[in-house]
């Protein structure tokens, strides 16, 4: 998992340098905060990235915590696929509401979802895709008077 | 009159609670693969209901992927958040400190303040003391 750490890492440490980056544009007392603790957290996640690189650095530190500094678990490729498919559903939902609002878009995710990837049966996905739409309807537009995204279209 | 209608909301909501503590308690039973699609629904609907805004949802969503990834990787989770509830406070509290006191001095020159900061020191750094004398300690 060490690769997709470092990924993660230098993800977490380009927030960081961007809320530093940020931190310019706001005036002299303003800037404090934002940039003290960008560059504090940066400093420590560029530690850690180097950590990651270097066995001697991740040896030496580990002297004082006991805790292993990298995930040591590994997933296996079947495992990777099905995080990876479950993650580009999620995504495919929020995009749906997006695009065609919650009322529409959650009866298609549930049913397609349910009986695409859960393998479930036709009669639980169907019942399961029916039932939340009607649930979150009473609930958010009915009781609580909570509009709903209707979509773009 | 309002004491008395949060006393009653109190036991009204404990009544309730302790009633459905075993039903509810059977939701743990139900299988994850129903279950996440649905709870997935339900916090979009949830953050989208707090602002009417449908970049809620997005950011929802991008978080909810942040704190998965946090999580696989060990992050602390629970640091995160209270950096995002307590940073809007802190933010307001240090640009007080600054128009009242002498710049960034008022932090290490007032009692509390200097108390406080030695202790967070002593916070972060005892631990790390304790496992280097407990390490050097096993090695002899």
């Amino acid at each position: 998992m060490k690769n997709e750490e470092r990924i993660f890492m230098v993800f977490l440490l380009l927030i960081m340098l961007l809320m530093v980056f940020m931190g310019f544009r706001y005036g002299a007392g303003s800037k404090i905060l934002p940039m003290a603790s960008g560059i504090f957290s940066g400093v420590i996640v560029a530690f850690l990235l180097i950590m990651s690189f270097s066995s001697r650095i991740r040896a030496w530190y580990q002297k004082f915590e006991k805790r292993s500094v990298l995930t040591e678990s590994e997933l296996s490729v079947k495992e990777k696929k099905r995080e990876l498919s479950v993650i580009a559903w999620f995504s495919g939902c929020t995009v749906a509401i997006y695009f065609l609002g919650f009322l529409a878009a959650i009866p298609l995710f549930l049913f397609l979802f349910l009986k695409f990837w859960a393998k479930e049966s036709w009669l639980l996905s169907l019942v399961l895709a029916a039932a939340v739409p009607v649930i979150v309807y009473f609930t958010f537009v009915y009781i609580l008077s909570v509009p709903l995204h209707t979509g773009l279209f | 009159m309002l004491l008395i209608s949060m006393l009653g909301c109190h036991i009204v909501a404990a009544i309730i609670g302790l009633s459905l503590a075993d039903k509810m308690a059977l939701l743990t039973k139900v299988r994850p693969v129903l279950f996440a699609p649905i709870l997935l629904v339900v916090c979009l609907i949830g953050s989208f209901a707090l602002r009417n805004s449908i970049g809620d949802v997005i950011v929802t969503f991008l978080f909810g992927l942040l704190g998965y990834e946090m999580r696989k990787f060990g992050f602390s989770r629970i640091a995160l958040i209270l950096g995002l509830l307590l940073g809007n406070m802190a933010e307001i509290s240090f640009r007080q400190t600054l128009m009242t006191q002498a710049k960034l001095l008022g932090f290490f020159i007032r009692p509390i303040s200097l108390i406080l900061f030695l202790a967070t020191l002593a916070s972060v750094m005892l631990p790390l003391y304790q496992s280097y004398r407990r390490r050097k300690i096993n090695e002899k």
